[in-house]
């Protein structure tokens, strides 16, 4: 099982192979826990809601289409999951309609290698993301410390690329101004 | 947790039963709900814009526009904005819809939005020219269209009374008897002020719409226009006018 695409062992799955999405389990088990944990920074029970996420997945699984990839679907499962905890739990603001989404934007090709050559912005990750809205922490977590392609985080949050560009880089300029001024302040 | 343990655990959930995949058929039937919802939704906003469009074109308040600031006024408050308003939601609708849809999140809204208003449009129209419209608004003001006649009765071309299309039949000094389209006998009052682009259209038998205020069966005109044989009863003008 461990050559097996997640496609391939997401269509064994659906025909009834508990160990098959066992194996999903385990393979993405870690990402969604490191998913958990940097977009719900006040919440502490992560290794419960990482389990809903997997049960969610695998009552909804004969709704994946194997043709597709199974990274973006399950991310979309965990995506919709965390806004819902959001909604019930905290008091952060859940903007229903996104400004961002509603003109086109210029799509900029990924450069996840520049990104984490950036020192100042690897700092301003490591100790500011907790100040960004949701909506930009979780862009930021998604592309910056999950790596994924913007195409699927566009999959994920169901946003056009260019909105997905536009909210990293105003991410970036953020943190970064959030970072330098927690440093002018110790 | 470390991997093992909530590998396990997880199985042991769906192995003991505490958990069920849910049957294809349950995606496939929500999948043909949506579509379903946006088909009819798009089908609601499409018969209201050829509504209106239709209530535009056989009321004859298109002409007011012609009429000076006056006319625009009494364009604009003619309008059935409670139809406009109705039908703007379900554009709202439908664009939160198709967001659903990799079709529609793909694109930014605005992409959406003013794709599905010119589609609206652009059929809309194509809808205005067939006769359906002709006929059950014949057939509401007969008392014989049941589920629509109220929207017909109540938005439609009779109800609007800024513009009243209809045939000079005397005249008086600047004034006129008009037969309207719908039997009622006017009188239709004007003066230097109002407008009258051709002076010698105000003769017996001509064919006219009067942009005015109505008080009872007394129309004061702020604008006359001759038809010149180009108008439909029931249709408004015939394409092109």
């Amino acid at each position: 099982m461990d050559e097996q695409t997640d496609e391939q062992l997401a269509a064994i799955a659906q025909k009834g192979n508990v160990q098959a999405f066992g194996k999903l389990v385990q393979r993405y088990e870690s990402a969604m826990q490191r998913y958990a944990r940097r977009f719900l920074f006040s919440l502490t029970d992560v290794d419960d809601m990482v389990q809903d996420i997997f049960l969610k997945a695998f009552q909804n699984l004969q709704s994946f289409d194997t043709r597709r990839r199974f990274s973006p679907w399950l991310y979309r499962i965990a995506h919709n999951h965390f806004l819902n905890v959001i909604r019930k739990r905290s008091h952060e603001p859940l903007p229903f309609f996104d400004p961002d989404a509603l003109l086109p934007h210029p799509v900029a090709p990924d450069n996840p290698e520049r990104d984490r050559q950036d020192v100042e912005l690897q700092r301003a990750i490591a100790t500011c993301l907790d100040k960004l809205s949701p909506v930009l922490r979780e862009t930021v977590v998604l592309a910056l410390i999950e790596e994924l392609p913007h195409a699927d985080i566009s999959e994920i949050l169901h946003i056009p690329i260019g909105t997905v560009d536009v909210r990293l880089s105003r991410a970036k300029v953020k943190l970064r101004h959030l970072c330098h001024h927690l440093a002018d302040h110790l | 947790m470390n991997p093992a343990d909530l590998r396990k655990h997880i199985e042991a959930a769906i192995n003991t039963g505490r958990v069920h995949m849910r049957p294809r058929w349950h995606f496939v039937l929500r999948a043909i709900v949506r579509i379903a919802a946006v088909v009819l939704t798009s089908l609601i906003a499409l018969y209201l814009v050829s509504f209106v469009l239709f209530t535009l074109r056989a009321s004859g308040v298109g002409v007011l526009t012609g009429f000076g600031w006056r006319g625009m006024i009494a364009y604009v408050t003619s309008l059935p904005w409670l139809i406009i308003v109705v039908t703007l939601s379900l554009l709202v609708l439908l664009e939160i819809g198709i967001r659903r849809f990799g079709i529609g999140y793909r694109r930014p809204i605005a992409y959406t939005l003013l794709g599905m208003l010119m589609a609206l449009a652009v059929s809309g129209v194509m809808l205005t020219q067939t006769n359906l419209h002709t006929r059950w608004d014949a057939a509401a003001a007969d008392q014989h269209l049941p589920i629509f006649g109220g929207l017909y009765r109540g938005f439609g071309p009779r109800s609007q009374h800024a513009a009243t299309a209809g045939t000079i039949i005397r005249i008086h000094p600047n004034a006129f008897s008009l037969q309207g389209d719908d039997g009622t006998l006017y009188t239709v009052t004007y003066n230097t002020n109002t407008r009258l682009p051709q002076p010698e259209a105000i003769a017996v038998g001509e064919h006219v719409i009067v942009g005015g205020d109505v008080e009872g069966t007394t129309i004061t005109a702020f604008g006359i226009r001759p038809t010149q044989g180009n108008w439909q009863p029931g249709r408004g003008f015939r394409r092109g006018q």
